[in-house]
């Protein structure tokens, strides 16, 4: 009996699987049965697990398909996610040790626990919360429908769309609900590292079998299509992009990258202050992954055949460049390991804040309770998300960009919570309503956009002009209760 | 805070400004070209990449000039 090709890959990608599940289940059983031990892993990560959380939970799906998606069908488009990563991450080398020294000595595990311990409201935790978990359930869709493509397309559909991203999402499930963030964050170690060397051999070997090397490549696309390789690139309806549009998804990407809850949680998981800072500092090197990926994408544009769609470009130039069966497999596991090493934080990271800000101020509840609520909503945010990856195929690359908008609303009251001594509670809530629903508007209405501005960015430029005039009417919070936010800049702490 | 340090995070913000401007509209305008192709990318695309590399070392010298 002859093994058929599509064997070979499910048994690379089953081999994946269980590794990843052993590796998660065994990591769970290092911290405490607490809610800091679920949540922020005793506040015990040193820096190869927070470089590999950070890395991997930025590198999604949406980096391993979209992003070669754009490059096929949008060329230049997709350098604003190139642009906006190490700007979006840079400012945390200062912003993050303080968020985390604050956490430590509050015992904070979340985002909005920290907001409303400086503008004290229930509504204000409520509504970080509320908006948190909304903007998670798309992303999370994401991971899955790129789980399934990834599956599906493969293994030449013997595994089904809705199969892969089940058997994929079963695992992760399990992990983090035995594991907590502990297990996230080891698993992401295995993961980030299958990750990057598939991203790298690929990039240099597929431009090179096609064109003989990168340099032909793109001597070959600006002899034809030289509109792909400026900026701003192509819209997605094939015309030019605009300049407003490029430079504000660049802004807009930079501004809520680490606003995104689930990432601003992993500072209250890291060690000392060190650890934080030199995750950052290492942060480039991850974005650098990048460029292999898209140079897969680039290669998609000359290519004979065409793709279902543009996000399944790289699956699609994968079965079409006569790989060996175990060398897709282990793309396969790359990929697969991308969408989970993102899924799992995100789910994490939703149900964790939706208990210990939406719950828990409102209800009185034991550590015990809290830990099994957080479980129990890991099973229910999973089980919806997967759901509706399965009944509605949209396009998900507009829904992320869509949540973005959203999470930019959060960076104010996180800014002005560490930052300005003068902002109040009242001027922080009312900026982040008007916030969200300029974002609304602007969302619901795209052609009353300004020159095509990301809704993300007229929503903050709102968010702020509300929250300092109305900041500046209200009465100031007292000395000594904003020395706390504000003034720990210095760490007395040994680190 | 020592002067020193606090110089560091003066040119560390005008870094990040000009990181800002360097790859948006206008900034990004000069070197929004094909040619020359630079290690085989296109020159904007390089250009992109540089200011990750520049992130690197920018980040690595605040890192060695904060541990003082």
């Amino acid at each position: 009996m002859t093994v058929e090709r599509w064997q070979v890959i499910v048994a690379v990608v089953i081999a994946y699987l269980v590794l990843t599940l052993t590796i998660g289940l065994l990591a769970g059983r290092r911290v405490s049965g607490t809610v800091t031990g679920y949540v922020a892993a005793d506040r015990q990560f040193g820096l190869l697990a927070m470089y590999f959380i950070i890395g991997g939970t930025v590198f999604s799906a949406f980096a391993f398909l979209g992003g070669p998606g754009w490059a096929y069908s949008r060329g230049a488009a997709v350098f604003y996610i190139l642009a906006y990563g190490v700007l979006g991450v840079a400012p945390w080398y200062y912003v993050g040790p303080k968020a985390a020294r604050i956490g430590r000595r509050r015992g904070f595990v979340t985002q909005a626990q920290l907001v409303a311990a400086r503008f004290p409201s229930r509504s204000l935790q409520l509504l970080m919360a509320v908006i948190s978990v909304v903007a998670f359930i798309p992303y999370i869709m994401l991971q899955m429908t790129g789980a399934g493509i990834v599956i599906s397309t493969l293994t030449e559909n013997h595994l089904p769309f809705w199969l892969g991203a089940l058997l994929a999402y079963s695992v992760v499930i399990c992990y983090v609900l035995f594991g907590g963030v502990s297990a996230v964050g080891w698993t992401n170690i295995f993961q980030g590292a299958i990750m990057m060397s598939v991203a790298w051999g690929l990039g240099i070997y597929i431009p090179h079998v096609l064109y003989g090397g990168v340099a032909p490549m793109f001597e070959r696309i600006a002899a034809v299509r030289p509109e792909l390789l400026v900026v701003p690139g192509l819209a997605a309806d094939g015309t030019r992009w605009s300049w407003g549009a490029y430079s504000s998804a660049v802004l807009s990407s930079a501004l809520g990258f680490l606003i995104w809850p689930h990432l601003f949680m992993k500072s209250f998981t890291t060690r000392d202050d060190r650890t934080m800072r030199r995750t950052v500092v290492l942060f480039p090197t991850f974005q650098l992954f990048l460029i292999p990926l898209l140079l897969v994408g680039f290669a998609g544009v000359l290519f004979a055949g065409r793709p279902a769609t543009a996000d399944s470009i790289m699956p699609f130039m994968i079965m079409n460049t006569a790989l060996p069966p175990i060398v897709i497999g282990v793309f396969c596991a790359g990929a697969l390991a991308a969408s989970m090493s993102s899924g799992d934080a995100l789910l994490h990271g939703a149900a964790s804040i939706a208990v210990e800000d939406g719950i828990a101020p409102f209800v009185r509840t034991t550590d015990f309770m809290r830990r099994r609520l957080i479980q129990l909503l890991v099973l229910s945010f999973g089980a919806l998300a997967f759901y509706l990856a399965i009944v509605q195929k949209q396009s998900l690359v507009w829904l992320l960009l869509t949540a973005y908008g959203f999470i930019d609303q959060l960076a104010p009251p996180v800014y002005a919570a560490l930052y300005w001594r003068r902002a109040t509670t009242t001027g922080v809530l009312a900026g982040l309503v008007a916030g969200l629903a300029t974002t609304l508007i602007f969302f619901l209405n795209p052609e009353w956009k300004p020159f095509g501005i990301h809704e993300g960015i007229l929503g903050v430029v709102v968010n702020v002009s509300v929250l300092v005039p109305l900041s500046m009417l209200t009465r100031r919070q007292t000395r000594e209760h904003v020395a706390v936010f504000v003034d720990s800049t210095e760490s007395a702490e040994p680190t | 805070v020592s002067r020193a340090k606090r110089r560091v995070r003066g040119l560390f913000a005008a870094w990040i400004a000009l990181y800002a401007i360097a790859v948006t509209y206008p900034g990004i305008t000069p070197f929004n070209r094909i040619q020359p192709l630079i290690f085989g990318l296109p020159f904007v695309f390089f250009w992109i990449v540089l200011w990750i590399v520049i992130g690197l070392i920018v980040l690595v010298i605040t890192d060695i000039v904060e541990s003082r």
